[in-house]
């Protein structure tokens, strides 16, 4: 294994973990979002260094020349999966967007004690 | 030009997408209603011709399975759609229970979705069917991926269209997208460390790799990622937390929806993998340790859930913890291996989904004619509507299994096949869920018929085409109770295709 690829190994664990506890540890339901993108761009690594081969260079077929190239695959996987981390990110925001409008905070505490008051009101009711 | 019928498989993805993408431009009025009704119509009967086809097809050799490249291109290094029994069997059941959703449902998007936002109701609805039909059908890793996100991505923002009855309905879709796309991105990792080892990402050649190749870590390591991330989709406990409040929040019909179809999609994504790729054949299919854990889940999704159905507030919330348990039972059926239990399994796949969905519609009904579910306000229902009680009370003997309901059947199957491949303390769970069940459906039963009518008013009459298909599912479900057998042979020939076992 490479240098390039033992560093990206540690990395993308590194910044899937970060992801992962901002996104569990955050009150702020942006930041969360966030956190979930941070996760997500770690499996993005993951899937590019997965295709890199040392001395590689773009998978351009020419003729006459014999070059070690990266496995183009995982990269068009990965493609996709921007793509799909995108709309997600898009719909998590604008679902923030509508959070903030009913609820009028973003901070996911203080809209579990706004729901708890609420269902309280409501049994009393 | 004459239709070649090996076209078909395509058809099953392709008419959801296309009327889903059609929606938005001719959905206005009462057109993507009918656009809708037309096209989960026309998606059930070409599912079903599939799995007439390869019932048929598997009487003579076993195993058949109809695939299709997409583009011409052949696997493994195109994309793959294989259909087999069970894949045809879910597939029939998804597009159908679409089609009796999307028939109750007129009336009620109607009242709970502002009119300008239906025909993007409508796109969402579909495209949500195309990626759970899709997730079913395609024999691709990564495809399977790519489908499950756009159920996902559909589901939230259809969760999210219940913010007109109510504003948890954003908060509940929040939650399940950071939850959900946790257990996307986990099975997104699993795909890559499955790809990393075996180099390709067609199924069957990914199980064939693996069969040469000795189980390592990055085998065990995908698995794990892989579990993990299909019990956030399917909701087994203690990954459920998303599940009560998005189901008790969105707009009745997407809960039935959601109830009937998406969870058991999570649960066919966790057999096809468990069983078609990461399975060594003369091996268990999962280590003594592994049935433990998933067990134990099981056992404490039966018991919990049950629990926590009989001490919720309102009928959506007793319904979606009812869930959690009924997850419970369907898991603990593929985890220990047996013929039996796979076949009580599947078997309780399908007939939750007709009870369950029909229950949901029921709920459904009470949010169109009284605004609520809470069960404080449903007291006396049993004089009010005397009909849709009967139903609800149908629907919950079939939750707890009662001989006569088809819950009894699938439930028959699961303790024959815990008992013989010696789990009794899993068996014992299930028929303590069974008591824990009569539990919850007695406290509705209390209410609806031991209380004097409360004074909510109704603000609407029973609309025949609504209580129609709760009739024909709940109806069904009586009918499978008493004469189970076509359902029993194609839920026993999927077991064993699925497990690899001949007869």
């Amino acid at each position: 294994m490479s240098l390039f690829a033992t560093f990206n190994s540690i990395a993308f664990v590194v910044i899937m973990m970060i992801g992962l506890y901002t996104l569990i540890a955050r009150q702020n339901l942006v930041k969360k979002t966030l956190g979930l993108g941070l996760f997500q761009t770690g499996i993005f690594l993951m899937y590019i260094t997965l295709g890199v081969r040392d001395g590689g260079s773009a998978p351009i077929l020419q003729e006459g020349t014999d070059l070690a190239y990266s496995n183009p695959l995982p990269h068009v996987l990965i493609l996709t999966a921007i793509v799909v981390s995108l709309s997600t990110m898009a719909v998590a925001l604008a679902l923030i967007i509508g959070v903030r409008e009913e609820y009028g905070t973003i901070e996911a505490d203080e809209i579990a004690t706004i729901d708890r008051a609420e269902a309280k009101e409501d049994h009393e009711a | 030009m004459k239709p070649d019928p090996s076209m078909l498989p395509v058809l099953i993805v392709l008419l959801p997408l296309v009327g889903g993408v059609l929606a938005p431009i001719l959905g206005r009025g009462i057109f993507g209603w009918l656009l809708a009704l037309i096209t989960t119509g026309l998606t059930t009967f070409v599912c079903a011709s599939q799995l007439l086809l390869i019932q048929a097809q598997n009487a003579l050799t076993p195993g058949f399975s109809v695939s299709y490249p997409l583009g011409g291109w052949p696997a493994p290094h195109g994309i793959e759609l294989k259909i087999d029994l069970l894949s045809a069997l879910l597939a029939t059941l998804v597009s159908g229970m679409g089609f009796m959703v999307t028939l109750f449902s007129r009336q009620g998007v109607d009242d709970e979705i502002p009119s300008d936002r239906r025909r993007f109701f409508w796109s969402l609805w579909l495209l949500a069917i195309t990626g759970l039909l899709g997730i079913l059908i395609t024999g691709d890793a990564f495809n399977v991926y790519v489908l499950l996100e756009i159920s996902s991505l559909t589901i939230y923002g259809l969760i999210a269209m219940g913010r007109q009855r109510t504003k948890q309905a954003l908060t509940a879709a929040l939650n399940y997208l950071v939850l959900g796309s946790v257990g996307a991105s986990f099975i997104l990792i699993a795909i890559g460390l499955l790809y990393a080892k075996t180099g390709t990402l067609n199924m069957a050649d990914i199980h064939a790799k693996l069969l040469l190749a000795p189980v390592d870590a990055t085998v065990l390591t995908a698995r794990a990622f892989l579990l993990a991330g299909v019990g956030l989709k399917m909701a087994l406990f203690p990954l459920h937390l998303w599940m009560p409040a998005a189901y008790s929040t969105a707009p009745s019909a997407v809960a039935a929806l959601l109830a009937a179809t998406a969870t058991k999609v999570g649960i066919y994504m966790g057999m096809r993998f468990i069983f078609s790729v990461f399975a060594v054949p003369g091996d268990e299919m999962l280590s003594g340790g592994n049935v433990l854990i998933i067990g134990s889940c099981c056992g404490a999704a039966i018991f919990f859930g049950s629990l926590g159905a009989a001490r919720q507030p309102s009928l959506s919330l007793l319904l979606a913890y009812s869930s959690v348990a009924q997850i419970g039972y369907i898991v603990v059926g593929m985890t220990v291996g047996h013929i039996d239990a796979m076949t009580g399994s599947i078997l309780h796949m399908v007939f939750h989904a007709l009870m369950k969905g029909g229950l949901f519609l029921c709920a459904g009904i009470l949010i169109y004619r009284l605004g609520t579910t809470r069960l404080e306000d449903l007291a006396g229902l049993g004089q009010r509507m005397p009909w849709v009680s009967a139903a609800i009370v149908v629907g919950g003997l079939g939750m707890i299994g009662i001989p006569g309901t088809a819950g009894f059947v699938s439930k028959f199957y699961l303790l024959k096949g815990l008992i013989l491949s010696g789990h009794p303390v899993l068996a014992g769970m299930v028929l303590l869920g069974s008591v824990l069940a009569a539990i919850y459906v007695w406290r509705f039963v209390e209410v609806a018929y031991l209380r004097p009518a409360s004074d909510t008013p109704l603000r609407n009459g029973l609309p025949f085409e609504k209580f129609l298909p709760v009739l024909i599912l709940l109806g069904a479900s009586i009918l499978l109770g008493i004469q189970p057998g076509v359902v029993v042979d194609l839920a026993r020939d999927a077991a064993q295709q699925l497990m690899g076992v001949t007869p």
